[in-house]
């Protein structure tokens, strides 16, 4: 592409503007989600019974997605047993409630911790794995807790556990529980990647032996993030156990849990933080529009993953950004003098290149 | 009784090769992962099915047309959706096959439905005596099934042009295309092959134990769990592998009780990983043998 040499005098009043609008942008962000967090904490407000319980399955979805993210999009450590932890956390809080006098919220935060316990358990016996190894090692791990527990007679082998009566909460309480849930967990996730924590993780996923000579113990986070992962997925099994009642150990540790988590994940833009939230909406909206053909539902959410990783493997979410900024752009262009923004555009692009606005 | 086990599992282990065998091609070659080999395993004996009971052939004979068909899904599956994504790294592969997975996992169910079919053939429920002990034929046709596709597939990779050019592939892909190998071409071929290799294997589940929508992953992990142990890609190793499986889960159940079979395997895979995870036998299919 050729360059206009341009004078600086000429470029100074769109530039302060594009760099306004950029300082700008992480303030709406924040701005928007706020509003959307507090719009949500007025649900019961305006929302049927019905639609709380569908929130409350969408708050979990994002939880769930959010935390495997950690781990898998953030830690490069693509989990495949994260059903496990939803398993754990559901009969935690049933044994619990069953057989100790402990109060709910406790028994809550126990099954969270019984998830974290077992995936620091987990990790020293699979962290030294890597890529398609662990993934294996994971879901090997997984199905063979699953068939535990469709042997262990203590928690009602196949048949399950019932909750007792005084487990039964009211949908909203129930509402809430998830929407907190949903909030610590993405602003946790969110101030740890960006924390040195964070770097280090990111250090370790893109090249572990480098990280290594930078002097970062790979396996101390590692651990730590698996169990932070876990941590949470074991609270969103607790919930599900809270609104299901009753569980039983196919669907409690069904595959279908991490399956979701992944694709959630995948769709919205992995190793992002928005990601799983835009992509527990899409996963969320497809599977209530078609929930007379669950098949049909599955076959193209399926369809929908190879198609995004064929075409878009970063996903919608840093997708819908490049072609917010690209519009951005070119309304920008409009409205300063049309000339003089496409000199800035050009001038721009012969110093830094052109990768910010896109890679084609 | 003990040694009664130990020929019981002998034999299961044979179909353990022939289900582990495509992995190990496809893991070989391309280094890939593919977790849909489950799904191309029950596929194969659905296919098998409606084959067998709109013609009312032999399942076996029925192969003759379904391993072509799963060469050609196999083939078109790497050409048209996995080949593109290899610059794209293994995550980005593991993440195609899952959805590999999901997709056939569904139209299993939309097309068959969700209860739990069989193949049945004269030779399903009856037994041969081995050595005194009773052993179920369909077992005996798979051990030999095992050691054909085995050696098969050693002499094909070891003595024709297309072995030779796999193996040039799978060792170096640059340098393979510098020397006027069609690459693509040749791991498209690769996948094919592994599939209707898989084909075997899914015809022997069907004959041997049920099959629904759903069952394809716990075979993923028994054909994982054989190429584990024997060194990821090895053919040799997953013939020593499968056999080594069967005999161990043959044993282990009889002592500990039939219900916990998929609970030794997953147990014994976990533990393989993390004690050897570069298996115990053998070399890379690609890599020299």
């Amino acid at each position: 592409m050729k360059t206009h040499p341009a004078s600086s005098d000429q470029l100074a009043p769109p530039v302060t503007r594009r760099q306004s609008l950029r300082h700008l942008a992480p303030w709406l962000g924040w701005g928007v989600l706020g509003l959307l967090v507090l719009l949500a904490a007025l649900g019961p407000l305006y929302l049927s019974a019905f639609d709380l319980v569908l929130a409350f399955t969408l708050f979990n979805y994002m939880t769930m997605a959010q935390s495997w993210n950690l781990l898998g999009g953030y830690g490069g450590q693509f989990s495949l047993g994260h059903s496990l932890f939803v398993g754990a956390g559901s009969y935690t809080i049933a044994v619990l409630l069953l057989h100790s006098g402990l109060p709910l919220l406790l028994d809550l935060l126990l099954s969270g911790l019984l998830a974290a316990a077992l995936a620091t358990l987990a990790a020293l016996l699979l962290m030294r794995l890597r890529e398609a190894y662990f993934s294996i090692g994971s879901l090997g791990l997984a199905m063979a807790a699953l068939t535990w527990m469709l042997n262990w007679s203590f928690t009602g082998a196949t048949s399950g556990l019932n909750l007792p009566p005084a487990a039964t909460l009211d949908y909203s309480t129930l509402y809430y529980l998830a929407l907190g849930l949903l909030v610590v967990t993405t602003l946790t996730i969110v101030l740890l990647v960006r924390s040195p924590f964070g770097l280090r993780l990111m250090a370790i996923r893109d090249d572990q032996e480098a990280a290594a000579e930078l002097g970062v113990n790979s396996f101390p986070v590692k651990l730590v993030t698996f169990a932070i992962s876990a941590f949470f997925v074991g609270l969103a099994g607790g919930l599900i156990a809270l609104n299901k009642l009753e569980i039983e150990p196919d669907s409690a540790f069904s595959m279908n849990w991490v399956i979701t988590m992944i694709i959630i994940t995948i769709i919205g833009g992995i190793a992002t933080s928005t990601g799983p939230l835009l992509g527990a909406v899409v996963f969320f909206t497809l599977q209530q529009v078609l929930q007379n053909s669950q098949a049909l539902s599955s076959l193209l959410t399926g369809l929908l993953l190879i198609l995004i990783i064929r075409l878009a493997p970063e996903g919608l979410w840093p997708l819908a950004l490049k072609l917010g900024r690209r519009l951005g752009e070119g309304l920008l262009s409009r409205f300063a003098h049309s000339k003089q923004a496409e000199t800035v555009l050009s001038a721009q692009e012969a110093v830094g290149g052109r990768s910010r606005l896109g890679e084609r | 009784m003990l040694f009664y086990h130990l020929i019981d599992g002998f034999f299961l282990g044979g179909l353990y090769v022939t289900i582990a065998l495509g992995l190990t091609l496809v893991f070989g070659v391309m280094n890939t992962v593919n977790l849909a080999q489950g799904e191309v395993l029950i596929g194969s004996a659905y296919l098998t099915y409606t084959l067998a009971s709109l013609t009312h052939l032999d399942p076996l004979l029925c192969l003759l047309l379904v391993a072509p068909i799963m060469f050609v899904i196999g083939y078109l599956v790497q050409r048209l959706l996995l080949n593109p994504l290899i610059p794209r790294g293994q995550e980005t592969l593991l993440v195609a096959t899952f959805g590999l997975l999901l997709v056939a996992e569904t139209l299993f169910g939309l097309i068959y439905g969700n209860n739990t079919l069989s193949l049945s053939a004269s030779y399903t429920l009856t037994g041969v005596t081995i050595f005194g002990d009773t052993v179920r034929t369909i077992y005996v046709i798979a051990l030999v099934a095992a050691l054909l596709l085995v050696v098969g597939t050693h002499l094909l990779m070891t003595y024709l042009p297309l072995g030779k050019a796999i193996r040039a592939a799978a060792e170096d892909p640059g340098a393979a295309a510098s020397i006027g190998i069609n690459v693509p071409l040749v791991y498209g071929i690769t996948f094919g092959l592994a599939a209707a290799i898989s084909a075997v294997g899914g015809t022997l589940i069907g004959l041997s134990f049920g099959f629904g929508p759903t069952t394809g992953s716990s075979w993923l992990l028994r054909s994982f769990t054989v190429i584990v142990l024997g060194g990821m890609g090895s053919l040799w190793g997953t013939l020593l592998g499968g056999l080594l499986i069967g005999v161990l889960e043959e044993v282990a159940a009889s002592v500990v009780g039939p219900q916990f079979r998929d609970l030794i395997v997953f147990a014994f895979l976990v533990i393989v990983l993390i004690v050897r995870p570069e298996g115990f036998f053998g070399q890379r299919v690609g890599v020299a043998k």
